[in-house]
């Protein structure tokens, strides 16, 4: 048998390495891939994908819950800054309580002290 | 399977220590590991091209082929299973590169009736055969042939797995191994045994 003769189809090589190395293309297709379904950082060929994508939904769903948590915060800090009604209705003379944000006029004044005789 | 470029078989610890680190790398690769996707390239590339060349016929078709074929496997890396090995896994994508690049589905001559019946084959020559010659014999094969002797004969998958990866079933993938070998044995001039 000479050397470049061969006795079985086996024989031929199954590894044919190609012309060029493919792997750049391959890596801008792969860089394709990512921001075409996610919008990811641009990935290099060789390097390892950062994963901001998962980093950024906890701090996105701590924002909200922060956002949220201080505007009913500040709900109820006004609600309770508000003049409230006592049981006994809006007596604002009764008692040392003195509510600023009423006052009764004179004219009202007058007509319960004529009723109080 | 033969071993990638030689024609020793590996052994069966061989083939499962091969098989555990690809399937280590590409588990890495499906969680976005990208140079564990590159080591699988470069470990890989010589035999899908090697598939791609001899069934594309066309070396620029087979570079874009086997560019396109990796770029699907990222793709599709987080589905694999491993339920076949990582090479088997991406020889199925190449060949669907290469057949869905097929222009013309080629109309095949009318095979055996009865597929079933024809026995295992064995493809030693009566009489050594130059490389070129027979590289350019297989390349004359109709495509059927052709890709039935290429993957059952060269990548050592059988007629069933074979089939599966080609679209047909195991007893016309066959029947394709028999005209593969009638014909290149009438263009070599020379008997298969």
């Amino acid at each position: 048998m000479n050397d470049t003769g061969i006795r079985t189809i086996g024989e031929l090589p199954v590894e044919v390495p190609p012309g060029r190395d493919l792997w750049p293309a391959i890596a801008a297709g792969i860089v394709a891939e990512r921001a075409a379904s996610d919008a990811s950082p641009t990935l290099a060929p060789a390097g390892i994908a950062r994963p901001l994508r998962s980093a950024r939904a906890p701090l996105a769903l701590f924002a909200v819950t922060a956002s949220v948590a201080l505007v009913g915060l500040g709900m109820w800090l006004g609600r309770a800054s508000l003049p409230g009604l006592n049981a006994a209705g809006a007596g604002a003379a009764t008692g040392s309580t003195l509510l600023v944000a009423y006052q009764p006029g004179g004219r009202f004044v007058a007509e319960r002290a004529a009723l109080r005789r | 399977m033969p071993d990638s470029g030689s024609s020793m078989p590996m052994s069966s610890a061989d083939t499962a220590t091969v098989m555990d680190f690809d399937e280590a790398l590409a588990r890495r690769a499906g969680r976005g590991d990208a140079r564990a996707f590159e080591r699988l390239y470069r470990e890989h590339v010589g035999r899908v091209h090697g598939l791609c060349l001899r069934m594309a016929r066309d070396a620029a078709a087979a570079e874009d082929c086997t560019q396109e074929a990796f770029i699907r496997a990222w793709r599709a890396l987080p589905r694999f299973e491993a339920r076949s090995s990582f090479g088997t896994w991406l020889h199925r994508i190449a060949v669907n590169v290469v057949l869905e690049r097929r222009r013309v589905p080629t109309r095949e001559e009318p095979l055996p009736p009865d597929p079933d019946a024809l026995g295992e084959l064995s493809w030693v020559f009566d009489t050594p055969v130059e490389l070129a010659e027979i590289e350019t014999a297989v390349a004359a094969l109709p495509d059927g042939a052709r890709d039935a002797l290429v993957l059952c004969a060269l990548y050592g998958y059988t007629s069933v797995e074979a089939g599966e990866m080609l679209g047909l079933a195991a007893g016309t993938c066959k029947a394709q191994l028999h005209r593969a070998r009638q014909l290149l044995a009438s263009r070599l001039n020379r008997g298969i045994v």
